[in-house]
């Protein structure tokens, strides 16, 4: 029903509304509850100048949490989710496999290991760049050299297989890990092991207006980039010997596919950490909503994306009074389930490809 | 558009699989090949539509060099229906059909009426017009096999290749196929088992056994019993399908023995 054009366009404008009214809902949520009038009006004020309602009762440190706190956690929330939906989108249709994702590739573990290399080895002051900067390029090799590894793992000795596309992800998950508590072992450190932990756990907490701006330009720019190549993406699906064909040069489109999504992957890692499945449930979801069709899956994927990551992360900051569930923890309370639906319900072939 | 190999090597993993192998395809052309699983067949065909790109030998398209074709210029004019692989993904057929317009398009373009009349008249040929917006995953072998036709059809191609197209075809749609091939008007080059079907479609076949190109030329005068006996290593008795001149005309009637019986 979606997949006719009149529909899809309603859809999309439900999601649209959807993302602006949770963005708003969701800065209600949190340790301290501000009531919704009000955090529209601290928003519409910072925004758009509107002004704040005269009598007054809005506090400084209640516009602070919203507008210093909340909000750019919110945009950064947004951004990740529809960036590793659509990493799992471009991934999936670049190794033709429904369960390809970042997380489950270890790409995202490369991608931390590999800021946290940039962090324990004082990278930011080698790089002649701020630690963002540096924390970000790091991570992003780090997901480079992941996708390399899982890509040549997969295809040794033949054809590419599910079955050895998922084992490569595992061996290059517990490679990157074990690399990673090797470095914060040796380097004994305390906050390291903090550090660590935001990694491998993910989380949104470090969001502030300061490394928001990246993420979400990376994202956008990767949005556009890849509604580009709609017809291309379409065309990979049908599979390698096809896509062939019909006139595509798969070997060069599938690496700069992944290379631009690997560049996606460690911009959100170095950001907030690994968060798994989000880039495997979100598109299996959109995909049986729009259908497979990229043109349509993109936005579909990247709006579902933002959503589920903006009401998962005020999950994660409301469950527990006073404190908070890192929001990996969570996707992965959700997203490993769902892979076993897929394997299962599914009935996905581990044979085939 | 013309076809002309010269003397094409195939080794893969360093085991030679087609050697020397010399063939041609006229304009308008409908030339079927023939021989025993694992004669090289396949293995030719995939060198032909630059699958694989690992040959010694000449590949020439109107005596240009494959070589020097850009890919999407060699998909706005040849079309390739292989044996079909699964997919794990989902589109509906009309969509499926739609990617044959593909390498007519650019990055951006949008689909235009004339591409959407273009997969209707397609789907229409291969009798799938009422299965347009069902889903392709949920199509049987021979359906999916007739999708994959009719999105060959819609790349509008000067030259066809068909790669053991009838396999999970009925009977019906078996000829359907090959009478599809046979009056596109373009140039047409076919792996076939059936050597009673080809016989009645082809205008000339290509046998080969090991590898190589035994004999080439009109498909009475190389489907014998004595070639299909060497080839094939069954005994066989060849005739004409009917008298000359009434409808069957054009056909062979292809008997087998086996296993062989003694004298």
């Amino acid at each position: 029903m979606l997949r006719r054009s009149g529909p899809f366009r309603a859809f999309i404008c439900v999601l649209v509304c959807g993302l602006l009214a949770s963005m708003v809902a969701t800065s209600c949520l949190g340790a301290i509850d501000v009531s919704l009038p009000d955090a529209l009006a601290i928003l519409t004020n910072h925004l758009f100048g509107a002004p704040l309602p005269d009598d007054g009762h809005i506090g400084v440190s209640t516009d602070n949490i919203i507008w210093r706190l909340r909000f750019p956690r919110i945009l950064l929330g947004a951004a990740v989710g529809a960036g590793l939906a659509l990493a799992g989108v471009v991934m999936q249709a670049s190794v033709q496999n429904t369960l390809a994702e970042p997380y489950i590739l270890g790409i995202s573990s490369g991608a931390s290991f590999g800021a946290t290399l940039a962090i324990m080895c004082g990278a930011g002051s080698i790089a002649l760049m701020d630690g963002v900067g540096s924390v970000s390029l790091f991570s992003f090799l780090g997901s480079i050299v992941a996708t390399v590894g899982v890509l040549l793992l997969a295809s040794a000795g033949g054809k590419m297989t599910t079955s050895k596309l998922v084992l490569s992800g595992m061996i290059l998950n517990a490679l990157f890990t074990a690399l990673s508590n090797f470095i914060i072992t040796v380097a004994a450190d305390a906050q390291g092991m903090l550090d660590l932990k935001f990694w491998t756990m993910g989380s949104l907490t470090r969001a502030g207006w300061d490394n928001v701006w990246l993420v979400l330009g990376v994202v956008l720019a990767g949005t556009v980039f890849f509604l580009t190549q709609f017809r291309s993406l379409n065309i990979l699906l049908m599979g390698d010997e096809a896509a062939t064909t019909l006139g595509l040069n798969t070997a060069r489109r599938r690496w700069v596919y992944l290379v631009v999504s690997a560049l996606l992957v460690g911009c959100m890692v170095s950001a907030v950490g690994t968060i798994g499945f989000v880039g495997l449930m979100i598109p299996h979801i959109a995909r049986s909503l729009v259908g497979s069709d990229h043109r349509r899956l993109i936005p579909a994927a990247v709006l579902i994306g933002a959503v589920f990551m903006l009401w998962a992360d005020a999950a994660a900051r409301t469950l527990i009074v006073n404190s908070e569930v890192p929001i990996g923890i969570l996707t992965a309370l959700i997203g490993a389930p769902f892979f076993v639906y897929i394997m299962v319900a599914r009935n996905y072939s581990f044979k085939g490809n | 558009m013309q076809l002309e190999v010269r003397n094409l090597s195939v080794a893969i993993h360093r085991k030679p699989i087609v050697s020397d192998v010399s063939l041609t395809v006229g304009d308008g052309e409908f030339v079927g090949m023939l021989g025993p699983n694992g004669c090289g067949k396949s293995t030719t065909l995939r060198a032909i539509y630059r699958l694989n790109r690992k040959y010694s030998g000449q590949i020439l398209w109107d005596g240009q060099d494959e070589r020097t074709i850009a890919q999407k210029e060699f998909a706005r004019r040849v079309a390739v229906v292989s044996q079909f692989n699964d997919i794990a993904f989902d589109f509906t057929v009309r969509e499926v059909v739609l990617m044959g317009r593909a390498p007519h398009m650019g990055m951006l373009a949008r689909e235009t009426d004339s591409d959407q009349e273009i997969v209707a008249q397609s789907l229409d040929m291969v009798d799938m017009a009422h299965f347009a917006d069902r889903s392709f995953a949920s199509l049987s072998g021979g359906e999916k096999q007739r999708v994959i036709l009719a999105r060959a059809l819609a790349q509008k191609p000067e030259f066809l290749i068909l790669d053991e197209p009838t396999n999970h075809l009925d009977i019906k749609h078996q000829l359907q196929t090959l009478a599809i091939a046979r009056d596109l008007g373009v140039s047409c080059l076919a792996a076939l088992h059936d050597l009673a079907m080809a016989s009645r479609f082809v205008d000339r076949v290509c046998l080969m056994k090991a590898g190589s190109v035994i004999a080439t030329g009109p498909v009475e005068e190389v489907v014998t019993s004595e070639r299909i006996h060497e080839v094939y290593d069954v005994e066989a008795r060849v005739t004409p399908a009917g008298p000359a001149g009434d409808d069957w005309d054009g056909g062979l009637t292809v008997a087998y023995r086996y296993p062989h019986r003694a004298g």
